[in-house]
């Protein structure tokens, strides 16, 4: 095998608070720091371009909304706990994010993020699951956030991507990363960092494309400690033709011989989006009652679906209309019928952080999509919109709040520590080992046999653990792939770190989803089918010990939250 | 990751803003700094959101998605 030269330039770079990503995450937490201290310097590292990437300005835009007016924080807690978080959640957390919706929702209209309300200043609210609604927001949020950051002083590079965190004795003191135009390696000295990097979907479906692992990856590198990586498997139905997703759907599912499957498992009206819909799927399919289709006029909700997306009949967004509107009219030229199919989608967000948002890594806070699992604010559920629409971008915007606070309080105290010349030509050496080879793997061939393991609802979904063993086997036999990778040239070589990353979390799925011998909310075993309290109120802990993925677990601290499981009580 | 998705752009309509380059979130497009025109790179890579096509001010980019390239990778054949 042939070794290539390398000619890559190198820059280093000093601030105070580092943000890497600039989606909704970081640039909220961009906004606030600047807010709490303006003279403090914050600079943002995006891999693509500030304000247009993530995936917060491609999805339905809507806000979660609570009516607190009419009700307590504390009834949705309670309603959470039961129905979604299924007792695996921080519960005092969850109730700051639901105290502080109206908060939230004014602090981002204050900064140009448009929320459509009526002539009278009231908002139109679409109520979406027990105790919650959605309000619309146009698509352009982020670019608007972008612009209010910009103007208080924040810093932004776009296409330079951080592949790893400097460290020094358990704290974080910057991060290292390359130009995806010209390579150029960059080091960044930094007294907090902030990762806001989204969470892992394995490129399988197209809108949550954005989200490749690469933060979860380097923050795994670095000995951060990950938590709840088995509540990484979100998927959603999809039509089949146009692959364009399904939104309220699940009440008129219906298979071939005109059964409606939905009465198999929806009882009463709950939240939208249920594992339990994908494992009816794939019961159905494997009686060979398939094809699943939706009969959307026996449903008031999802006949209303195309209308909340291509009108401005329920709120007006003029950015996103024209997004959805084009959309919508591609798939129907393709749409022939309503046969689904499951897309997965993972939203692995495994960063284990504290209350504030910080990591087992002293300075690395981990918000948003990145470390939704991690924070466990919401237990026995995938990161959003996991069974709840229009939570993601309201818990991005939360955790920034919470982490940029933070962050911004202690940076006085901290000063910019000398960088380790050999940590930094280690990354160097790793970072560009693709490049360097003349033959290897591609990392389009690692990547889609990651998806082939990964995305079948038996393997993810509806899980068993003799399945599990199988696809461990698959991802050990990927993993000894990684190390022949190769890339021709910088795009390809963020592929390759971003196919790496999929290994990993691949990896801490299957492994934490055996170890989890029950079912639980979303996380699904066929061969446990029951909740098990007794022995499984607690998350799974994983640690990177000497590049060896070590298990553990914590209890789930049930009897000082203020709802717990009747055997508990 | 299978798909063959185009993207089609009138070169002639195209005033060189810029804006296709920026909105891409996953670097399909590149910027030809000499011609002032965007490059569509990598585009084995577009999952047809479509952004570049909206966010252009001269309606000059069409893109026309691959529907049937694109894999779940369910079990059941049809879906392979």
């Amino acid at each position: 095998m042939g070794v290539k030269e390398l000619k890559i330039e190198k820059k280093e770079l000093t601030t105070e608070l580092l943000i890497i990503g600039g989606g909704i995450g970081g640039l909220t937490a961009a906004v606030i720091a600047k807010e709490k201290n303006p003279n403090c310097d914050v600079l943002i590292v995006e891999k693509q371009t500030t304000g247009y990437s993530g995936k917060a300005n491609r999805g339905g835009g809507v806000l979660q909304y609570f009516d607190l007016e009419n009700m307590h924080p504390m009834e949705f807690v309670g309603y959470h706990a039961n129905a979604v978080g299924c007792f695996l959640g921080n519960q005092p957390q969850m109730l700051k994010y639901v105290s502080m919706n109206g908060e939230m929702i004014e602090k981002l209209e204050s900064w140009g993020v448009k929320v459509p309300r009526r002539e009278d200043g009231s908002l139109k609210l679409t109520p979406t699951g027990p105790l919650t609604y959605v309000i619309g927001v146009d698509l352009d949020l982020t670019l608007q956030i972008r612009r209010k950051a910009e103007k208080l002083g924040v810093k932004i590079l776009d296409k330079i991507t951080i592949s790893d965190l400097l460290t020094k004795d358990q704290k974080a003191i910057g991060a290292t990363g390359y130009s995806l135009i010209d390579g150029t390696f960059y080091t960044f000295s930094a007294k907090s960092v902030i990762l806001a990097t989204g969470s892992q979907n394995y490129r399988i479906v197209n809108m949550w494309a954005s989200g490749r692992g690469d933060g979860i990856a380097a923050a795994y590198r670095a000995g951060a400690e990950m938590r709840n990586a088995e509540f990484g498997n979100f998927a959603q139905l999809f039509k089949v033709k146009s692959h364009h997703e399904l939104v309220f759907n699940e009440n008129c599912l219906y298979n071939a011989y005109g059964e409606n499957i939905t009465k198999n498992f929806r009882f009463f009206p709950e939240a939208d989006i249920n594992s339990d819909a994908l494992k009816e799927w794939y019961l159905q399919m494997s009686a060979g009652k398939g094809p699943v289709i939706m009969k959307p006029d026996t449903c008031p909700m999802t006949q209303d679906d195309e209308v909340l997306f291509t009108t401005s009949e329920i709120w007006h967004r003029p950015y996103g209309l024209k997004f959805w509107q084009t959309i919508y009219r591609k798939c129907h030229s393709v749409d022939v019928d309503n046969e689904l199919a499951p897309g997965f989608l993972g939203e692995q967000s495994p960063v284990k952080v504290d209350d504030q948002m910080q990591t087992t890594i002293k300075n690395l806070y981990a918000i948003g999509d990145v470390s939704y699992a991690g924070s466990c604010v919401a237990g026995a559920v995938p990161a959003p919109p996991g069974r709840n629409r229009g939570s993601g971008i309201l818990n991005a915007v939360f955790a920034a709040i919470v982490a940029a606070e933070d962050s911004v309080a202690g940076l006085a105290d901290l000063t910019n520590e000398p960088i380790d010349v050999a940590q930094v030509e280690a990354q160097f050496n790793r970072t560009f080992a693709p490049l360097m080879r003349e033959e290897g793997y591609t990392a389009k061939e690692i990547i889609q046999a990651v998806q082939a393991v990964i995305a079948p609802v038996e393997n993810s979904i509806y899980m068993s653990g003799q399945r599990i063993d199988v696809a461990l086997k698959k991802v050990e036999a990927i993993k000894e792939m990684v190390k022949e990778m190769k890339a021709d040239d910088y795009h390809y070589l963020l592929s390759c770190h971003e196919a790496e990353a999929m290994v990993i979390s691949a990896e801490m799925f299957f492994k934490a989803s055996k170890m989890r011998e029950e079912t639980r909310g979303w996380f699904r075993r066929e061969d446990f089918p029951k909740s098990d309290n007794e022995n499984w109120l607690k998350w799974i802990v994983i640690k990177n010990q000497d590049d060896n993925m070590v298990f553990s677990t914590e209890d789930v601290p049930v009897s000082q939250y203020p709802i717990k499981p009747m055997a508990h009580m | 990751m299978n798909m063959n998705n185009v993207i089609k752009l009138d070169k002639d309509k195209c005033i060189g803003c810029k804006l296709c380059y920026k909105s891409c979130f996953i670097d399909v497009i590149r910027w030809d700094e000499a011609q002032k025109k965007p490059l569509f790179t990598y585009i084995e890579d577009c999952v047809h959101c479509n952004y570049c096509e909206i966010v252009c001010p001269k309606g000059c980019i069409e893109v026309i998605p691959d529907f049937e390239g694109e894999l779940f990778h369910q079990s059941f054949d049809r879906y392979k």
